[in-house]
């Protein structure tokens, strides 16, 4: 029987691939979505994790990076830098906040770093210029250069100040969350932040957590996260923001699948009554019957799961020629859940076929 | 010869109440080893209810039918399926043969049934294939093939799992004279030289020749009749020559006998036999 459904399926092969099409489509539509909020999730948490620091310091009650706005008193400062001294760490203090920039007349919003000549904190991959910003200069994202159509040597407005380009990085753009490294002063300057910092890196300490309990103590208006802790929330907050699209699509996409493989076996089973009561009259089971509807829309699902494995690759090698600042990243786990629904709902889709194929006429056979 | 087939007033009906027929009405009939067994009638008698019926694959209303001694009637469905594939093989006029599978594959698949194939199992299927001149095509697709080519491949599924019955529903009737005489001549020798029961629904007047018993059904009912052996009358209403040997609606009347040709004739008649005094 196997052989019989594997050779018709072969047999016809344009109509399977066309139901594979579909089921593969359905999955790269679902798959495609998770990527890109787990690419924009990556590239959310790139920052931190490119900056060296074992513990960041944040305002009280703030966990994340991405969507907040942490301020931290000179109090605050002078504690974390009591305890960190004790524990021989460093202490780096950063401004960090989110401000209006692009040409005139097109402003969108990016988070704005404080580069200082003495910290290794700025752009850590360049696609051109310089890596350490001067007063009045920007390292703005390669990617978004090209989308606002701006170069090296152009200007930038950066809330009220306009900068000049003087680096293009890679790896500091999403669509959420894009990076512009700008001048620690600038950065003051432009953000209101004349004392203080928005947050503080420490990096050198030999036990960070019991460091990290020694800040807390010593202040109660700070957070203290590892560097793990803060990829992890940050991570889980640019997922959440896509949770509910993630999982909408996802059924969407279960349910496309389902009616494709479906509609797919419920037409081979209604165009093969005659083969099927040949079958039946030859003396297949009913069982084996339905066995052969369950085969066939299982191998249907599995084609098209195949398909979906041979498209994604090729597919997003042409996404990222052609659309090169969206930032997409496939789970191979995603992908095998995913696999997994589909061929459970393929065997869900083949119920009505297999009740059509239990009614089967063997006297059928004897129509000329 | 043994017995294979023994069907015990076989009775079927279709519909309910006013609109109920009955295709084969308490028919009554046995099929021995090597015996070829040729039932015919016209359009409608009940032929393919009757070949049906013996295939176990249709459930009478009344009555009984034994392959080999085994009550079908009496079987579940897995059984009747498993006494299909080991001790029935079909010869079906459309051919009826699986359009994506070659040849082999065809002839192979009864014996895909019965679980995996083995190589006794590939080597009679070649040898079926041999015997019915289609070594040539034996990777062929149905439709690749001529109609006599696809009738040989059909008579060799059917024999696969080596039946002692073969049915075939008008096995010649989409043949032309030459293939259709071939295809005669291998069911005769399934039957004389094999020893397998083979019962045949046909209205081909060729196949007379080969068989041992003809059957004659009509309005379900059978009547046996030997090849080329007629009584011809004229039907009291509206005279139209019937074989008063297959005629199935007759009247009795003192010493004499009034055959009809149907059955609307003889109530014309009985509703007004003055009309219709010799």
């Amino acid at each position: 029987m196997l052989n019989w459904v594997l050779k018709t399926l072969l047999h016809e092969r344009l109509s399977a691939l066309a139901t594979a099409g579909g089921v593969a489509l359905a999955m790269l539509l679902v798959l495609y979505l998770d990527a890109v909020f787990r690419g924009e999730a990556d590239q959310v948490v790139a920052f931190i994790e490119n900056t060296p620091g074992e513990l960041w310091v944040l305002q009280s009650g703030i966990e994340n990076l991405h969507m907040t706005r942490s301020r931290l008193a000179e109090q605050s400062i002078a504690d974390v830098r009591w305890a960190a001294d004790a524990a021989r760490a460093e202490v780096l203090p950063l401004v960090y906040r989110d401000a209006l920039v692009g040409p005139e007349g097109a402003h969108r919003i990016a988070y704005v770093v404080g580069v200082s000549p003495h910290t290794p904190v700025t752009a850590w991959d360049m696609a051109d210029g310089n890596a350490v910003p001067q007063p009045g200069q920007a390292i703005v994202p390669a990617a978004m250069a090209a989308q606002l159509n701006l170069g090296l040597g152009d200007d930038i407005r950066v809330g009220d100040q306009r900068l000049q380009i003087c680096g293009l990085s890679r790896g500091t753009f999403s669509m959420a969350n894009p990076l512009l490294f700008i001048h620690e002063q600038d950065a003051r300057d432009i953000l209101d932040v004349a004392d203080g910092a928005n947050l503080l890196i420490v990096h050198g300490a030999d036990r960070p957590e019991k460091l990290a309990a020694a800040m807390r103590d010593s202040n109660d208006d700070i957070q203290v996260l590892t560097r793990e802790a803060l990829i992890a929330s940050d991570r889980r907050i640019a997922l959440e923001m896509g949770g509910e699209l993630i999982y909408l699509m996802g059924l969407i996409g279960l349910v496309v699948s389902a009616l494709v493989v479906s509609f797919s076996t419920f037409a081979f089973v209604s165009l093969r009554q005659r083969e099927l009561a040949i079958m039946r009259a030859t003396g297949a089971t009913t069982p084996a019957l339905i066995g052969t509807v369950l085969v066939m829309s299982l191998t249907l699902a599995l084609a098209g799961v195949c398909l979906a494995g041979l498209l994604v690759p090729v597919s997003s090698s042409l996404l990222l020629r052609f659309v090169p600042e969206v930032a997409v990243h496939f789970s191979v786990l995603e992908f095998v859940r995913l696999s997994l629904a589909i061929v459970m709902v393929a065997m869900l889709a083949a119920i009505i076929p297999a009740l059509r194929v239990v009614r089967v006429d063997p006297t059928l056979v004897f129509q000329s | 010869m043994t017995t294979v087939v023994n069907t015990h007033e076989l009775t079927r009906v279709f519909g309910s109440g006013d609109t109920a027929v009955t295709a084969v009405d308490q028919v009554s009939l046995q099929v021995a080893t090597g015996e070829l067994v040729l039932i015919k009638g016209p359009s409608g008698s009940g032929k393919t209810t009757l070949l049906s019926l013996i295939g176990g694959l249709l459930k009478p209303t009344s009555g009984s039918v034994e392959i080999e001694g085994r009550d079908i009637t009496a079987m579940g469905s897995r059984d009747q399926a498993s006494l299909r594939a080991h001790r029935i093989g079909f010869v079906f006029q459309a051919y009826n043969l699986l359009s994506a599978l070659s040849v082999e594959e065809n002839v192979l698949f009864p014996a895909r049934l019965l679980g995996k194939i083995t190589a006794a199992q590939h080597e009679r299927a070649a040898a079926l294939i041999e015997e019915m001149s289609l070594q040539h095509r034996r990777h062929a697709l149905p439709g690749q093939l001529s109609g006599g080519e696809k009738q040989r491949v059909a008579v060799a599924r059917a024999l696969m799992n080596d039946p002692p019955l073969v049915l075939a529903d008008e096995p010649t009737g989409n043949l032309d004279s030459q293939r259709g005489q071939d295809v005669a001549m291998v069911l005769h020798e399934l039957a004389k030289e094999q020893g397998r029961a083979v019962v045949i629904v046909t209205h081909d007047p060729r196949i007379e020749e080969i068989a041992d018993r003809i059957l004659w059904l009509e309005d379900g009912r059978l009547r046996d009749r030997k090849a080329e052996v007629h009584d011809w009358v004229h039907c009291p209403v509206c005279a139209m020559r019937v074989d008063k040997w297959t005629a199935v609606h007759i009247l009795k009347q003192g010493p004499d006998e009034l055959v009809f040709c149907s059955s609307r004739c003889r109530q014309k008649y009985e509703a007004a036999p003055e009309k219709y005094a010799p």
